[in-house]
């Protein structure tokens, strides 16, 4: 919602700015790496960057600017990063100024980093210029892939007509208006003052280039790539390889497979449960593996282990068995509708176990395991 | 699916034929639900009242006294048709799970005021004692809902809610000295101690804790006959008084049609009631008119804001006198004949009167599908696999659409809110809330306190869900209560019902899908049309497992225009099956954007309208597609141009 200014008039601004700002980028000389970061997230591979090769455009969010998006790559030409120097216009109640920013991703298309022009430091729209914790701020704000930034539109933000319902407060302070907590979230996530360019730069960072980034990725993507994912701690890389693996290189790779389950999120936990194939759980030794972690995983990857358990190796039971006051209601009914079914498992260890855990007052859900002992 | 609860206090003497005959020639003379007679104190004018004192008297003396000959004798009351519930709430939301509407004292830390009802018993003397109840958060902390019951005026040395899951917790013998019975459930905690039933019996024999076995004894004990008592006949009966069930009422009252609409609620409106309190989304498509008679202004989620929107909608379906609101009674069961439904019966959730709904047409608006289930029509739950339907959106892969199904679903949420009174406030210590909150803080919630887990079933495992959301919040709102500067506040409202989002999806002839959204599919019958962004949520913890379990963040996909086919409204199974709401026929992802109530009001009238067309050509659902569609699709465009 541009209000005070003709339609016609924006336009001839932002052409005119378009245009100054692509002279001012482009008649200086781009040498390697852009504006190094000022924020990063993986320093490391920035450090190693020494390569670098145009690898496609970017629209802008206003259609009229093109950025080069840049791979960067190692000494062995070995990827690492992808940036872009972008100029773009912030515009508020129809005056607009450009913005100049470097933006980093990683190589599955990940915003992390950002780099500013020395000569067109980043200012609010007062003009006073970014102090360090703005600047870090800003890294926060373009680290969060679901920012609140992501469900408004420009016109949310400008639209100032709308009256304030009720005051929000929190810890005892007035925090904002209008929708309550949502507009409290974009105020706690955003550089005050800087509002516009916050949205500006998180719409750059986190449009459409992660698909286009992920497209170029799939062009060079070989098997050197993918065990640097694999063995990667970043879990956007991990489940990048994971989503590669074809069932047998899955199988050839399933101690390193394995060493990820162990290591990351329960996301990714959850791909791999679903992704080994079933005659898999066949073998002893795998799914001993799998199970053992049980006590230590998160419980929708106990819930997944569980609806394995059919397709598992039934020495298991054994073993899970001792996690039983680990399990949630529903998860202790799916183990000993497993142990009704499959009453041979029930041996006097298993046995025996029941019986001492059904006897623990402590453990809230004895009584599930009283009706099984009961039944069987 | 279990059994369903039964109103008054009820008397049941055990192997004494004689009295079993009395009492039905009683019932027969006086044409009145048995309990009435057997029970007293409701608010009456001091005529009748001495009226049925003597009438009581004439019972006791010519009917009851015979029964003290019998030593065995029993009486169950269930807990939620006490005559004066105090500041105990009646909570009918899981039924189908754990077999009764039941009283909770929902009183946000301060003990809520005593429920009482008075029973005429068959006998003096000694009875044991035993509550239905729950410890629902059980630990090593003291029980954060407990509750004391006293008889004729003193309380019984029982401490109730302290046994996880539902149960019949024993409280010793008590002495009745009278056949005049005074009961009273007094709240210690005012942390949402429950009381299903109250059993007392002359024999130490404890009821069937649950399963098939409680249904049958309670059936035994209620007497409950096959059949409903009454029978009513409609031409459209719509479960479910949200903002679809609304929408579908009144589109085919406008259109003439004899309509009934049941709902569990004494307020119309569901997730936007002032009960749930979620402010409606969306565009009004053709349908402006009759939507902005029951939306609400988009207010903060939680506002009592909604009270005024409450108020309008009640009152704006109340003024159509072709619509029955059957308000506190609740569907427990449709039956249908070679994919036909003949007839739905529901009980009132409070006193336990049962009525048979029988029509041509039925509305399933509850949300989770429920007339659907039971009918045997065809329905989805949880995240399809990507190959189902090609719902991938690369930028985010699983979390958006998983290569292999699963039974992740959005959550549910409770919302709430504070206030900063003049003088600093205490809050008990809440050691059963805190394990779930853990470090988090909080003075409001908002939609993003979800909870979906995926060993928890959004239907099945309700009660657990509203219990987990329960201890977040008190959890979260003691330790911020911690915090300097935060003296001040206390809670002033959370809700104790689930704001849903996802459950069971009707499969209809057409599934609505992300395709639709992305290719803008204009359908022939497109009767719904909206802009909103495909919204998905997932739980936080999932990439970040240190992150709170009742938290979620949301994906959204940017769209213009979409469209929802008729073909997406009414069962392909059961034929005379439509779904308005979140039922309606879609996938997890087709879900994201249309289950917002704007949206979901667009199908309810789209359904009302096809209603009058069915009932016009005396055709069923499908024929209005396959027959009558120019005729509907003139009716529904026709109503864009009527304003407001």
């Amino acid at each position: 919602m541009l209000r005070g200014i003709g339609v016609g008039a924006l336009l001839s601004r932002l052409v005119l700015l378009t245009s100054l700002g692509l002279v001012l980028l482009y008649s200086s000389s781009i040498e390697l790496a852009k504006n190094a970061p000022l924020h990063m997230a993986m320093p490391q591979e920035y450090a190693r960057v020494v390569h670098e090769k145009m690898v496609f455009t970017l629209p802008g969010t206003d259609s009229l600017l093109q950025h080069q998006v840049w791979l960067l790559s190692d000494a062995q030409q070995r990827p690492l990063l992808y940036c872009s120097d972008v100029i773009t216009p912030v515009c508020i109640d129809g005056l607009c100024k450009p913005m100049y920013i470097t933006l980093y991703w990683n190589l599955v298309g990940h915003y992390v980093g950002y780099g500013v022009f020395q000569d067109n430091l980043l200012t609010k729209f007062d003009h006073e210029a970014f102090t360090p914790t703005d600047y870090a701020k800003l890294h926060t704000l373009l680290l969060d892939q679901h920012s609140i930034l992501e469900r408004k539109t420009m016109a949310d933000l400008f639209d100032q007509s709308i009256a304030a319902k009720e005051k929000i407060t929190f810890n005892g302070e007035e925090v904002d208006a209008v929708s309550g907590a949502t507009r409290a979230e974009i105020k706690e996530s955003v550089v005050e003052g800087a509002l516009y360019s916050c949205f500006t730069a998180w719409h750059l960072a986190h449009g459409n280039i992660k698909e286009q980034i992920e497209q170029n990725l799939l062009t060079y993507y070989d098997a050197t790539l993918a065990e640097t994912f694999l063995g990667s701690p970043a879990e956007d890389y991990q489940l990048f390889a994971l989503k590669q693996l074809d069932q047998n290189t899955l199988v050839r790779l399933l101690p390193q497979v394995q060493e990820i389950f162990n290591r990351t999120s329960p996301g990714i936990r959850l791909y791999i449960l679903k992704k080994l194939p079933k005659e898999l759980w066949k073998d002893e030794k795998i799914s001993q593996s799998f199970f053992q972690t049980f006590a230590g995983v998160d419980i929708n990857t106990r819930t997944l282990l569980l609806n394995n358990l059919k397709y598992a190796h039934p020495s298991v039971v054994n073993s899970l068995v001792n996690d039983l006051e680990q399990m949630s209601k529903n998860q202790l009914s799916t183990f000993l509708n497993y142990l009704a079914e499959n009453r041979q498992l029930l041996n006097g260890q298993v046995k025996a176990k029941l019986v001492q855990i059904a006897q623990n007052k402590s453990f809230t859900e004895n009584y599930i395991i009283e009706t099984f002992l009961k039944s069987n | 699916m279990g059994r369903f609860p039964i109103g008054k206090p009820y008397l049941i003497p055990i192997q004494a034929s004689e009295v079993k005959l009395f009492l039905s020639i009683l019932l027969q003379i006086t044409s009145s639900r048995r309990s009435k007679l057997l029970s007293y104190g409701q608010n009456r004018s001091t005529q009748s009242q001495a009226m049925k004192n003597l009438c009581r008297s004439f019972f006791y003396l010519f009917f009851l006294l015979p029964c003290t000959t019998f030593a065995q004798k029993d009486a169950l009351i269930e807990a939620e048709s006490f005559i004066d519930k105090g500041y105990w709430v009646t909570d009918p939301q899981f039924v189908q799970q754990m077999g009764s509407s039941y009283l909770m004292a929902h009183g946000m830390g301060i003990p809520v005021k005593n429920a009482s009802t008075k029973v005429a018993m068959p006998a003096k003397g000694k009875y044991h004692l035993w509550a239905r109840t729950k410890n629902w958060a059980p630990g090593n902390w003291d029980a954060p809902g407990q509750f004391q019951i006293a008889v004729n005026g003193q309380k019984v040395n029982h401490v109730f809610g302290k046994i996880p899951n539902w149960t019949w917790e024993y409280a010793g013998e008590v002495q009745l000295r009278s056949k005049e019975l005074n009961l009273e459930l007094i709240d210690l905690t005012g942390f949402n101690a429950r009381c299903d039933a109250i059993y007392l019996s002359k024999i130490k024999e404890a009821p069937p804790q649950g399963g098939t076995e409680l249904v049958e004894w309670r059936k035994k004990k209620l007497r409950e006959p096959l059949a409903p008592e009454t029978t009513k006949t409609y031409d459209l009966v719509i479960c479910g008084g949200g903002i679809s069930g609304c929408a579908a009422a009144i589109a085919a009252a406008e259109k003439g049609l004899k309509v009934a609409l049941i709902h569990d609620r004494p307020v119309l409106g569901g997730n936007a009631s002032s009960e749930i309190r979620v402010h409606t989304l969306g565009i009004y498509g053709k349908f402006e008119r009759i939507l902005r008679m029951i939306d609400t202004e988009h207010y903060p989620n939680g506002s009592p804001e909604a009270q005024k929107d409450q108020e309008k909608r009640d009152r704006n379906v109340q003024k159509y006198t072709n619509i029955d609101i059957h308000y506190n009674w609740r569907a427990y069961n449709a039956v249908a004949d070679s994919g036909v439904i003949q007839y739905v019966d529901a009980q009132h959730t409070s006193n336990g009167k049962r009525i048979r709904f029988k029509a041509p047409l039925f509305t399933d608006a509850t949300g989770d599908g429920w007339i659907g289930y039971w009918a045997g029509a065809e329905y989805s739950y949880g995240r399809e696999s990507v190959h189902k339907y090609g719902e991938a959106w690369n930028k985010w892969g699983e979390l958006w659409s998983p290569e292999e199904a699963d039974n992740f679903v959005m959550g549910s949420s409770i919302l709430w809110r504070t206030e900063v009174a003049e003088q600093a406030q205490t809050f008990q210590a809440v050691p059963w809330a805190v394990t779930v909150a853990k470090e988090h803080k909080a003075t409001a919630g908002e939609w993003y306190w979800e909870f979906s887990r995926n060993d928890l079933h959004q239907i099945d495992d309700g009660e657990e869900i509203r219990d987990h959301l329960l201890r977040a919040i008190y959890g979260s709102f003691s330790n911020a209560k911690q915090q300097p500067g935060n003296e001040k506040y206390r809670l002033q409202w959370v809700s104790y019902l689930l704001g849903k989002r996802e459950s069971r999806r009707l499969i209809g002839d057409h599934v609505f899908t992300f395709n639709d959204v992305v290719n803008h599919t204009q359908f022939p019958d497109s009767v719904v049309v909206e802009t909103r962004d495909i919204d998905v949520h997932f739980q936080r913890n999932l990439q970040d497992e240190e992150n709170p379990d009742f938290l979620s963040e949301a994906l959204f996909y940017k769209t213009k225009n979409y469209y929802i086919p008729y073909r997406s409204l009414y069962s392909r199974n059961v034929s005379n099956l439509f779904m308005a709401g979140r039922c309606f026929s879609c996938s997890h992802i087709g879900l994201g954007g249309p289950r917002v109530m704007r949206t979901t009001g667009q199908m309810g009238a789209a359904v009302g309208f096809a209603a009058a067309i069915c009932h016009k050509y005396k055709v069923q659902p499908r024929a209005v597609y396959e027959k009558h569609l120019q005729e509907y699709m003139g009716t529904i465009t026709a109503q864009q141009v009527i304003k407001p």
